[in-house]
């Protein structure tokens, strides 16, 4: 029987199926997928997987022994079980390059001996490691005093610094350095409360392969108190980072890393106003469009009122903590900036303390940033001022450990220090949202200058305080995450 | 009493053998005309002859001719034998005239003033059919009858009228006339004559008018083939020339003859191509004896020129009407061609080329009566009113032939139809502008073709350098390529383009074909001109994917076919004939089809397997589960012929494990792709976005809501079949399939051929199912479908504006210009990453939306487009991207340095981005890639590569390079170690060309970086050198002595036999299909010519 003379024509059949499938699709469209975004984003320093292929970091900011102003050495923390070979290649701003090999054992640190160059007062250096699992950081020192900070594992196309001072003798420089095979063509320009530079001088500038140049800030933005730089590639990629000089009432070193993008959230695990001193938060906003920022500090006793305001672009924000009558003196808090309705800010903290305390009295540090809190392994290795045979400065020392919970539920730690023989556990316990964690000096000190591995089961802020300095934030080391998990 | 009529002498040309000379003498001597004389020329030797016509016309003139003259030289002698006569009746001997045929045929020269006048000619057995009321004949010599095959004689063609030729058999010429012509050609031996007795009277300034009161029976006896040719001269070299070659030659002849040089010149090339395209349709269609005919008359008058030098000088000297008016009285265009098409659109190709092939070869009471085409394309071409049937029924003047006006629907004539078509192929014309005449873009796949000769070597090589080499079997594309390449001379771009936009009215016509049996043609060509209007091909070219459009072409020939050969009425019967129309022939033909497209677009493998299901399931659905099952089998079958018929390809595929399925196509990244919206309208390309795209399947819901019978059941197919279509793309594109991502471009296709089959059912539906119906919703909604239908082709016909489907102009050639190879060297290779979307070239898939091709550093070409399924041991690079994107190494181009990778380009899209300038296909590679190969240490930014991202390696070893010490041997993967990469300078030529690389070398270490490592062998001055395994996959030669070194493939050809074995199968399913066993089984059977 032909169709056309089928009893059974089930058109109602057909036209329901058809739309079925229609809505069905069209609902499950709508449903958020879990089609892959690539891989995250990674913050500027991260240590890789013990076994990875390669690994590179790059340092910059220090002056040869010949510069005098702020001479250094790297710190090389492996967090893996074997040695960890690789090379530290050094350039001078004149060029000069300097070789070492190094071999970092495993669970242990390395001052790496590097040649002194024959020429130029700034040196960079490429650390290129032939596995995983290392963290390299720098410690600097000079008449003004002395500093820490952590290398980056990656160049960028932008850095920013929102914290940079050259009211009176104090000297902020700018220190670029072009690892990558490419040239790079560099532009500086700077946020000061008067409006945006962008000095002529430091526009266009050429960092050739493999060459590193310092711009020295102070002569061209002089006189303000509060700089905010950002360093954009017109082609290339390249590490940067900013070494500012305190020589006023008290004095100082600060050597800044870059930060590569801007967040929504930046964390200051502890911080406190000292009588006689001064600090602030500078929040820099570097996008197109104001944004909302609101500054939630926590006292151990209590969550105060937060600050907010709203930041224009180009602008930054300078929250003088240390003049706030809701901040209690001499109680430590943490401070959480959030940042909304727009790309994010970068924030920094300048801590001075009082000019009678233990020099060096100020001190300048970016914030933890949100990458570095969601550290992907959970974990953060927090290197030490230097070896025992090798202290960033005589008598370094970590004063004391913070951690954050950035994340919505309790979360628990377990900070351990690392020999070795291997990791042994010194603190642990648990945390609830917002709230902070500090691990005081005397713990510490049994430490010694071995490094720390913290875990954690969500986001922290990581971030310690190294003595001898006049207060806290003078000289502070943030807790550098592991991309991989712990080999145990 | 003087006689009061002129007189009129009757011409018979007899050989004797004739049974119905008697009845021709018979109808003689009952004409109702005084003055009529008979002349009877016999050219054979029966000298009963004299008797049988003293029997019947004892007054008639009886003479012998000897030597068997033709037919124009036996009536020639009339001439000189006959005085005081005014007209000759010039008569075969099968011709039974009416009793009144010759008084009505002198009085209408009088009364016409024309110098020949013909008779309309029946049917000999039955008087009712015509079978010449006078006869056109175009610029070309080719002569057509004003009438169709089997024509009833309803007297729709009794005006008297002026032709162009007066067909012979019976004919009345003034005998001044014939006189000053000199009589018929003599050089015509048959066929032929009276076209040029009819030209040569009009050049002379004589009307040729048809007479039909003067009706005339004809048996045409030797046209048909009831009697043999006698007549010297028609054998050449033993063989006999046949009728077909005989006036094919004689209307060539008439040509050179009567044009005059300054038209010869005009027409001759014009006739000379046309010609050419018989011979290859003739030849495809496997007529081997027309394609002689055609061409065998080029070379006989090539050979007779000199003979017309006489003719020519004295048609000159007699020439009244200049070349124009004669044009003027001819058709316009080519009749034949007119004619074939016209056959090949309603009737299909086998009916056509039946036609055309029978014609004077075949008897003609054998040939197949059929029924009156009405409104054909050739109708439509015609710019001959006579060619327009529905004259005849009184159309012209607007009004019936009780005198009401006559109310035209639209598209309900073949003219209509045929301006729709016309239309609809201008818009893609116009679409298609910039594309047509300019090169294509180095794009999507649109790379350029390897050389015809590269392309041969590259399918019946054994190896090929995809990745870093293999021997895996190269897709059959390169094969057709190849051939098509060779049909046209080697014109490479003219190929590319001739196969990729020939797709666009193939389809057309397929979908066209599609609908045949159901919707009729009105319906038919609105289903087309909908497809040709729907985005998916447009889309698919402006990304530069040759699957979408080839899968475009086939999808719809397949769906047809395999509801035939489901018999899923009404496609229950089967076209063709011999061994194509037996089940076999036709699953055979149908995997045929399979495996070509699949060759371009192996994604249409599956998407077969997934229509028979979807419409089993449509079937289901609308409870005809009669033969739901069968199609399903059916496709299985195909597909498996198609498997059969790619077998090297298929083995090879197979071989390459779960990378296997990637061969249908590369998964894209879900972030970027299309909405359920988008998938619905077509949307997947940069042309045409508009949602009015929807408007389409609105009218091709219209069959679901009115449709009745069997426009029910298949609209509940096609519907089934679009759903699916619908929710695979949609499925494959978001990754819900696994590894199982078929090419989107293809995967729509059924959606696109549902969709417009679907509005030719509604049309189809408003046609039949309302009538009857009182005004109502149905009415209403078929109103607003036909409107949605119209609304919903504007996008297409508003992107045609861009000219190139959004294609763009240039591509990656010039921002890689640089790639461009220039010297034979094998250096280094080029590593592709990027979107599967993005990519020039064909390669394999690391993540959703991110894909990897390795190629030779220089720009790409088709042999990088059908890439093997699998990497092979390229594969190592993707886990070396892999632990660059993790940040697992600052070293990658150290990583790639043993693969060659001299560059690494990163494509953000299909063409490179430029300011200002609208982009095509944005399809960025995942976030990441980018700055982990940025973080690498030993990769440097190539600067000045607008739109891509490009690296090079320092570190890259050449693919044949030299050093003085070898690296460590390794069976194992590992990666090249700093030591390893240094010192090494390229040696050797390229393997690109399959062929062996050679070159002069010195002593020392010799690298060869190509798979399979152990397949090769180096032999330096002769002598073979051993080598070893490094980096678990190339080769090493550690201590190669200085001197002239060959580097070559050492294996058993398994691949190039397996592709040989696969060519002849082609061949012999193509001869069978093609029917030359069968034909020559039933010439056989007939005891015909073998």
């Amino acid at each position: 029987m032909s169709p056309a003379h089928s009893p059974g024509q089930r058109r109602w059949v057909v036209i329901v199926v058809v739309i079925a499938v229609f809505a069905g699709v069209a609902v499950a469209a709508r449903s958020p997928g879990k089609g892959p975004t690539g891989p995250p984003l990674r913050p500027a320093a991260i240590a890789g997987a013990p076994d990875a292929e390669s690994s590179a970091w790059y340092c910059t900011g220090q002056t040869t022994a010949a510069g005098q102003l702020a001479p250094g050495s790297l710190v090389l923390t492996n967090t893996g079980k074997g040695a960890v070979t690789g090379t530290v290649d050094g350039v001078t701003d004149t060029g000069a390059k300097v070789h070492s090999s190094v071999s970092v054992p495993g669970r242990g640190q390395l001052v790496p001996r590097v040649p002194t160059p024959k020429s130029g007062t700034w040196l960079s250096e490429s650390v290129t490691l032939t596995g995983g699992g290392v963290a390299v950081s720098q410690a600097v020192h000079g008449a003004s005093g002395w500093a820490e900070a952590p290398c980056q594992s990656s160049t960028a196309q932008q850095w920013y610094f929102p914290t940079g001072v050259t009211t009176g003798s104090n000297a902020l420089f700018i220190a670029l350095y072009n690892p990558t095979s490419t040239p790079d063509v560099v532009d500086v320009s700077f946020v000061t409360p008067k409006g945006v530079v962008h000095p002529i001088n430091f526009q266009g500038i050429v960092v050739q392969s493999d060459q590193t140049q310092v711009e020295p800030v102070s002569p061209i933005v002089q006189d303000q108190t509060n700089i905010a730089t950002t360093v954009v590639t017109r082609t290339g990629r390249l590490v940067a980072g900013e070494l500012q000089l305190f020589s006023g009432n008290g004095t100082g070193m600060a050597l800044v890393p870059g930060s590569p993008r801007a967040m929504q959230e930046w964390t200051v695990p502890q911080s406190e106003e000292v009588d006689g001193g001064t600090s602030s938060l500078d929040v820099f906003n570097p996008g197109p469009t104001a944004q909302d920022v609101t500054v939630h500090a926590r006292l151990g006793s209590g969550p105060l009122a937060p600050f907010r305001a709203r930041v224009s672009p180009d602008t930054t924000w300078v929250l003088s903590t240390g003049a706030q009558s809701r901040i209690p003196k001499n109680d430590p808090y943490a401070a959480v900036v959030q940042a909304s309705g727009g790309s994010g800010v970068i924030v920094g903290r300048l801590v001075a303390a009082a000019s009678t305390d233990q020099a060096p009295q100020d001190g300048a540090a970016t914030a933890v940033d949100a990458l570095s809190a969601a550290s992907p392994a959970r974990l953060w290795v927090v290197p030490s001022p230097g070896s025992a045979a090798d202290p960033a400065v005589p008598g370094a020392a970590p004063a004391h450990l913070a951690l954050t919970n950035l994340s919505t539920h309790r979360e628990t730690y377990v900070i351990e220090v690392m020999r070795r023989s291997g990791l042994r556990t010194i603190a642990s316990g648990s945390l609830r949202s917002t709230r902070s964690f500090s691990l005081d000096q005397a713990i510490l000190a049994r430490t010694g200058l071995n490094p720390l591995i913290v875990t954690s089961s969500g986001s922290m802020a990581v971030s310690e305080d190294i003595g001898p300095t006049g207060t806290y934030g003078v000289v502070t080391m943030p807790g550098i995450p592991l991309s991989p998990a712990l080999e145990r | 009493m003087d006689a009061q009529v002129p007189a009129v002498v009757a011409v018979v040309v007899t050989t004797g053998a004739s049974p119905w000379l008697e009845e021709t003498l018979v109808s003689l001597a009952a004409q109702h005309y005084e003055e009529l004389s008979v002349l009877v020329l016999v050219t054979g030797d029966e000298p009963a002859v004299t008797a049988r016509v003293g029997r019947i016309l004892p007054e008639a003139f009886v003479r012998f001719l000897p030597g068997r003259p033709g037919y124009a030289a036996a009536s020639n002698e009339a001439l000189g034998m006959v005085e005081g006569a005014a007209f000759f009746l010039l008569c075969h001997d099968d011709c039974a005239l009416d009793a009144e045929a010759v008084h009505n045929l002198v009085e209408e020269s009088f009364r016409s003033n024309a110098g020949v006048v013909s008779p309309k000619f029946v049917n000999w057995d039955d008087p009712s059919i015509l079978e010449h009321v006078g006869q056109n004949c175009d610029k070309t010599g080719a002569v057509v009858d004003r009438i169709g095959d089997g024509e009833v004689d309803h007297g729709q063609h009794d005006a008297v009228r002026d032709v162009f030729v007066a067909p012979g058999g019976c004919i009345l010429i003034r005998a001044d006339l014939w006189r000053e012509l000199d009589g018929f050609d003599p050089g015509i031996l048959a066929m032929g004559e009276d076209l040029d007795l009819s030209w040569r009277s009009q050049v002379a300034g004589s009307r040729v008018v048809v007479a039909p009161d003067a009706r005339v029976r004809h048996r045409e006896a030797v046209a048909s083939g009831a009697l043999p040719l006698a007549v010297a001269g028609v054998e050449v070299d033993g063989r006999r020339v046949t009728l077909q070659a005989l006036q094919r030659r004689h209307e060539l002849r008439v040509v050179l003859k009567c044009y005059t040089w300054f038209h010869l010149v005009r027409v001759l090339p014009q006739a000379a191509l046309l010609a050419l395209g018989e011979v290859v349709v003739a030849l495809l269609a496997r007529d081997r004896q027309r394609a002689r005919a055609v061409a065998g008359a080029w070379l006989w008058n090539a050979g007779h020129l000199r003979e017309l030098r006489a003719p020519r000088r004295q048609l000159a000297a007699h020439r009244l009407f200049p070349d124009a008016e004669v044009r003027r009285l001819q058709l316009r265009g080519s009749a034949r061609l007119t004619s074939y098409f016209s056959r090949l659109s309603h009737q299909g190709f086998d009916a056509a080329n039946a036609v055309a092939s029978s014609h004077g070869a075949t008897p003609r009471h054998e040939r197949t009566v059929r029924p009156l085409l009405t409104g054909s394309v050739g109708t439509a071409f015609s710019e001959d009113s006579d060619f327009d049937e529905l004259d005849d029924l009184g159309h012209r003047s607007g009004r019936d032939r009780f005198g009401r006006p006559v109310r035209r629907s639209f598209l309900s004539t073949g003219r209509q139809r045929a301006v729709a078509g016309i239309v609809a192929a201008l818009v893609v014309l116009v679409g298609t502008r910039g594309i047509l005449f300019g090169a294509f873009p180095t794009l999507g796949q649109l790379a350029p073709l390897l050389p015809w000769s590269a392309s041969w070597h590259h399918f019946f090589a054994g190896w090929q350098p995809a990745g870093v080499g293999t021997t895996a079997p190269a897709s059959p594309a390169f094969g057709i390529l190849g051939l098509a390449g060779t049909v046209l001379f080697g014109a490479m771009g003219l190929t590319q383009k001739v196969l990729l936009l020939g797709c666009l009215p193939l389809g057309a016509w397929g979908l066209s074909r599609l609908m045949r049996p159901l919707v009729s043609p009105r319906a038919r060509v609105v289903a087309a001109v909908c497809y040709v209007g729907l985005p998916l091909p447009y889309e698919a070219l402006g990304a530069g994917r040759w699957d979408g459009v080839v899968a475009y072409a086939a999808l719809p020939f397949i769906v047809a076919r395999l509801a035939r050969r489901a018999s899923m009425a009404p496609f229950d019967h089967v076209a063709g004939r011999g061994w194509r129309a037996t089940p076999l022939g036709q699953t055979m033909a149908l995997g045929a089809i399979i495996a070509l497209a699949t060759s371009f677009a192996p994604a249409v493998l599956p998407m077969t397997l997934a229509v028979a299901v979807a419409v089993a399931l449509g079937s289901v659905m609308a409870g005809h589960h009669k033969n739901a099952g069968r199609i399903v089998w059916e496709a299985v079958k195909a597909v498996g012929v198609a498997v059969v018929l790619c077998a090297p390809w298929v083995v090879g595929t197979v071989l390459a494990g779960k990378n296997a399925v990637e061969i249908f196509g590369l998964p894209i990244s879900a972030a970027a792709a299309p909405g359920w919206g988008e998938v619905t309208r077509f949307a997947m390309g940069p042309t045409v976005r508009s949602p009015i795209v929807w408007l389409l399947l609105a009218g091709a819901a219209l069959p679901l809501l009115l449709g009745k019978g069997v426009r029910l059941v298949w609209a509940a197919r096609l519907w089934a079949m679009a759903s699916a279509s619908w929710v695979l793309a949609f499925a494959a594109t978001h990754g819900w399939t696994g590894r199982f991502t078929p090419s989107e471009s293809v995967v729509l296709v059924p959606a696109a051929v549902a969709v417009a089959a679907g509005i030719g059912l509604g049309i189809s539906s408003f046609e039949n199912d309302l009538v009857g119906m009182a005004f109502g919703w149905r009415q209403v909604v078929s109103g607003m479908a036909l409107a949605a239908v119209t609304v919903g082709l504007l996008p297409v016909f508003a992107g045609a504006a861009n000219g190139r489907w959004g294609l763009p102009a240039s591509g990656l050639e010039q921002p890689l210009s640089f790639l461009a190879r220039t010297n034979t060297t094998a250096s280094y290779r080029t590593l592709w990453l990027g979107d599967p979307r993005a990519l020039p070239v064909g390669g394999w898939s690391m993540e959703p939306g991110l894909s990897y091709a390795l190629t030779d550093q220089e720009l790409p070409n088709s042999g990088d487009v059908w890439t093997p399924a699998g990497p092979g041991p390229a594969g190592i690079v993707s886990h070396a991207i892999a632990l660059a994107i993790s940040g697992g190494t600052i070293h990658l181009g150290q990583l790639l340095a043993a693969e060659s990778v001299r560059y690494v380009v990163i494509v953000d899209g299909l063409a490179p981005s430029e300011p200002g300038v609208a982009e095509s296909v944005v399809a960025p590679p995942p976030p990441g890639l980018q700055q982990a190969l940025l973080d690498q240490n030993d990769l440097r930014i190539v600067p000045g590569a607008l739109g891509v991202q490009v690296f090079e390696n320092p570190e890259a070893i050449p693919v044949t390079a030299q050093r003085a010490r070898p690296v460590a041997p390794s069976t194992r993967v590992t990666s090249p170690g700093p030591q390893d990469l240094v010192g090494w300078h390229p040696v050797l030529s390229a393997l690109a060309g399959h062929a062996a690389a050679t070159g002069g070398i010195r002593s020392g270490a010799l690298y060869a970086g190509y798979a399979p490592a152990g397949g090769f062998s180096l032999t330096v001055a002769g002598r073979a050198q051993s080598g070893q395994s490094v980096f678990g996959w190339a080769r090493q030669y550690p201590a190669v002595p200085a001197g002239s070194a060959t580097l070559s493939l050492r294996r058993f050809p398994f691949g190039p036999l397996a592709v040989l074995v696969e060519v002849l199968v082609w061949l012999v399913v193509a001869l069978a299909l093609l029917g030359w066993p069968g034909s020559r089984w039933r010439r056989g059977r007939e005891g015909g010519e073998p």
